[in-house]
């Protein structure tokens, strides 16, 4: 409870900077490999779904 | 002794010996039985529920005997109190039985009522974890006795009884939160929920909001920030029932803060701001926006206020109001002097100037949030005139993380105008990174070193920030020097602090990130330090951010990064097959196998069979799904072999001309698509699992062709990809549609 008391959730200690980094990489892993089945990611809103 | 041998069977007769020793007729001594309560109390406290939930009788039996009113030692009474705290958690079956559970509850109601604040104390700490345990058997007590009973603790003038009556609030909000969010899902998916909110809080809250005011009134001094006290618990209390009750708690607390806000007395002043503060989130933004316009002039005169607590608590309040109601922080009628009272707030004490600092990176956020702009970058914000003074006073700041973390916000929410500073910026880090590396002889002190490790990961961190805005051509003429400082910081931290090194790391990987193939001429002189990164397994995250920068090195890299990949490939499955490098490293690894295989192609060949086996080792892998934690790991370790396996399909495929290369993995594919199937079934599978599965599949399809149609055929993958084309998230939901399309071409090519 001590923790809540005036939190500021706004937080880029290196734990936060840690997860950013895992999603940034993450996100040009997938990138990377969107590029090769080119779908690109600007394209992705013209693909029809079901 | 017990908690050793119970669990093995070793000391059956123990509970019932324990137990006689409290029931026994005649009484024994009031010594032997309080000595046996905390006996039993430890045994509870210690020992693995499922060991005791076969003498849970038995056990309730004495520690009821123990706490009954009539029973008139208040050292038995105390153990008794405190050891059925620890047994709850297995007497479940007690509590779902009607007659046993009034009995306790009784027992527990008439425990709060002693004279004794101890027992006082500890039978309301009952109250609240049977409150978090056994919420959907509290209706019948709540109206006639646990309303009033806790209402009556939270008045009460000693600490410890108040504390556990306003916990015990807290946990109902807490409890009803969770419970309105199973509401919402069961309602999405069109089922009843499992369990549902009884509105304690709603219907208590003009009944608990006068008394949690009250309570904010009550601050001390000079308080300790580790102190915890009724003042501060009443401020989370109010927090968590603007969150539970929403719109409803604005009526109930404005009278207060209008009636307050001027006060000629501190407490009420800061009490009244606290209030204010605390219910920000929760009601509908559009509610508290009028508000929070018509109170901005009020509290920007606050924040200059004579008492210190005023102005913490008024930063605090703007720092909320600049992060949940960005769009009221940020009017023009007041911007210009909100900015220049929070820049002078920065001279502040340090717990004001960190409240500043953290409005200061909500704005910035804000600020950036509001422009609109079809570029990727807007030309000019509502910053822009006040960027160059706000980032200049951060960096005088003395508290300093606060303020860092400030500054890489700005710098990160910068808009193009702003962009020499942004430069001048990266200048003024790199010489303070300098002047801290020469600092490093100096140091004697562990809390000498503690501070300048600290600062170098900030600095660090705030370089980081201004590359990733500075533009390539400008980072290309200072990255020598950021190389060269980098590796020095590496070298003197090695075997030092894991946190700089990993923040250096991670630094190394946004100008690997920026630089792409020009990186290449870093590759020699800083190959021993990413091997070194790569053995550290004592600091895991030194590893992981090791790890990470291998795949980012790949992907600038791509074929050139291919003379490394003997040692590098080395050290990973090392790593691989070390039982003492942490776990989660390992998912990461698997990961990275993908971007190698994807950055060298067909040299990949090489490694091929050795990555193949340890992914499906890596498959295979079992784990307790009783822990959440372990279910979790568990997707991750997956998503890392199918990120594997589509680095290594894709790279083997390469641009589709090399059907030797590919033909490699023909072997394996049957494994693939079973291991897909696997997760699946498995009915814990995430969502990212889904989209990374989908994914691969379709690049089989791709690769391989008609020969696998067969194998993508089953029920399950079939299921599997229309649970990934009915994703809510974008991505899972196009590559499930890619894959499917991809199967559906092969199937009737015209």
């Amino acid at each position: 409870r001590l923790a809540q008391y005036k939190a500021k959730s706004h937080d880029l200690a290196q734990s936060e900077r840690r997860r950013q980094m895992l999603d940034r990489q993450k996100k040009q892993r997938q990138d990377v490999a969107n590029l090769a089945r080119r779908l690109a990611e600007n394209d992705w809103e013209n693909w029809s779904t079901e | 002794i017990a908690c050793a041998e119970l669990p093995h069977n070793q000391w059956p007769g123990i509970i019932a010996h324990l137990a006689g020793n409290v029931t026994a007729m005649p009484a024994r001594t009031e010594a032997v039985k309080e000595a046996t309560l905390e006996a039993i109390g430890y045994i509870c406290q210690d020992m693995d529920p499922q060991h005791l939930q076969s003498e849970a009788n038995r056990i309730l039996t004495a520690i009821v005997q123990g706490m009954r009113k009539e029973e008139q030692s208040i050292p038995v009474k105390l153990a008794a109190t405190n050891a059925l705290l620890n047994s709850l958690e297995f007497t479940k079956a007690n509590f779902d039985s009607d007659s046993e559970r009034h009995f306790i509850m009784q027992v527990v109601c008439e425990a709060t009522q002693c004279e004794e604040h101890q027992v006082k104390v500890a039978a309301l700490q009952n109250l609240v974890k049977i409150m978090s345990l056994y919420y959907q058997y509290m209706e019948s007590y709540m109206g006639p006795a646990l309303f009033a009973i806790t209402l009556e603790a939270m008045k009460s003038d000693v600490d410890e009884v108040a504390l556990q009556g306003i916990e015990f609030w807290s946990t109902v909000c807490d409890e009803e939160v969770d419970l309105a969010i199973e509401a919402s899902e069961a309602m999405e998916q069109g089922r009843p929920p499992e369990h549902t909110s009884k509105f304690y809080a709603k219907g208590a809250l003009q009944y608990l909001v006068p008394i949690l005011m009250h309570t904010l009134t009550k601050q001390e001094e000079f308080d300790d920030d580790d102190d915890w006290n009724p003042c501060k618990a009443a401020g989370v209390c109010l927090m968590l029932l603007a969150t539970c009750c929403e719109d409803d708690v604005v009526k109930p607390v404005l009278p207060f803060i209008q009636e307050h806000i001027k006060s000629t007395d501190w407490r009420f002043r800061d009490a009244a701001v606290m209030t204010f503060g605390s219910i920000l989130e929760g009601p509908d933004p559009t509610t508290l926006k009028p508000m929070v316009v018509a109170a901005m002039p009020m509290l920007i005169e606050l924040l200059k206020d004579p008492s210190v607590v005023v102005r913490d608590t008024t930063a605090w309040t703007v720092g909320r109001v600049c992060e949940l109601l960005p769009e009221a922080a940020i009017n023009e009628s007041y911007l210009v002097l909100l900015l220049t009272t929070l820049v002078e707030g920065l001279d502040a004490e340090p717990r004001v100037s960190a409240n500043v600092c953290w409005a200061f990176s909500s704005l910035a956020e804000a600020a950036y949030d509001a422009t609109e702009t079809t570029e990727d970058e807007p030309a000019t914000y509502c910053l822009s005139s006040s960027f160059e003074v706000i980032v200049s006073k951060l960096l005088e700041t003395t508290d300093r993380s606060a303020a860092y973390e400030a500054l890489m916000e700005l710098v990160k929410n910068s808009a193009k105008d702003c962009y020499v500073i942004v430069q001048k910026t990266s200048l003024i880090v790199m010489d303070r990174l300098q002047r801290v590396l020469q600092l490093e002889a100096a140091v004697q002190t562990s809390s000498d070193r503690a501070q300048i490790n600290d600062l170098q990961s900030l600095l660090c961190a705030s370089l980081q920030a201004c590359l990733r805005r500075m533009r390539p051509e400008d980072t290309r003429q200072i990255a020598d020097r950021v190389m060269t400082m980098i590796i020095e910081m590496l070298n003197v931290s090695k075997g030092r602090s894991g946190g700089v090194q990993e923040d250096a790391l991670m630094a190394v990987g946004t100008l690997v990130e920026v630089l792409g193939t020009e990186f290449m001429k870093y590759m020699e002189a800083f190959k021993p330090y990413l091997a070194l990164g790569l053995g550290n397994h004592a600091e895991y995250q030194v590893c992981l951010a090791a790890v990470g920068l291998v795949g980012d090195i790949c992907r600038a890299l791509s074929t050139q990064v291919a003379p490394y990949c003997n040692d590098i490939m080395q050290l990973l499955l090392e790593n691989l097959a070390n039982d003492s490098v942490h776990r989660s490293v390992k998912p990461q690894i698997l990961s990275v196998f993908g971007d190698i295989a994807l950055a060298i192609g067909a040299e990949f060949k090489t490694y091929l069979e050795v990555v193949l086996s340890t992914l499906q080792q890596a498959s295979q892998a079992q784990v307790d799904k009783s822990d959440y934690d372990m279910i979790d790991y568990l997707n991750e370790l997956r998503e890392g072999c199918l990120e594997a396996y589509t680095g290594i399909v894709q790279g083997l495929k390469g641009d589709g001309n090399n059907i030797t290369d590919i033909a490699m993995l023909q072997p394996h594919v049957a494994y693939i698509i079973k291991f897909i199937e696997h997760i699946a079934k498995d009915e814990d599978h995430s969502d990212s699992n889904v989209c990374c599965g989908s994914g691969l599949l379709g690049d089989l399809v791709t690769a391989f062709g008609n020969d696998i149609i067969p194998l993508v055929e089953t029920q399950t993958i079939q299921d599997f990809l229309q649970e990934g084309r009915r994703s809510k998230t974008a991505k899972t939901k196009t590559l499930a549609t890619w894959a499917t399309k991809e199967i559906r071409k092969l199937k009737s090519p015209w």
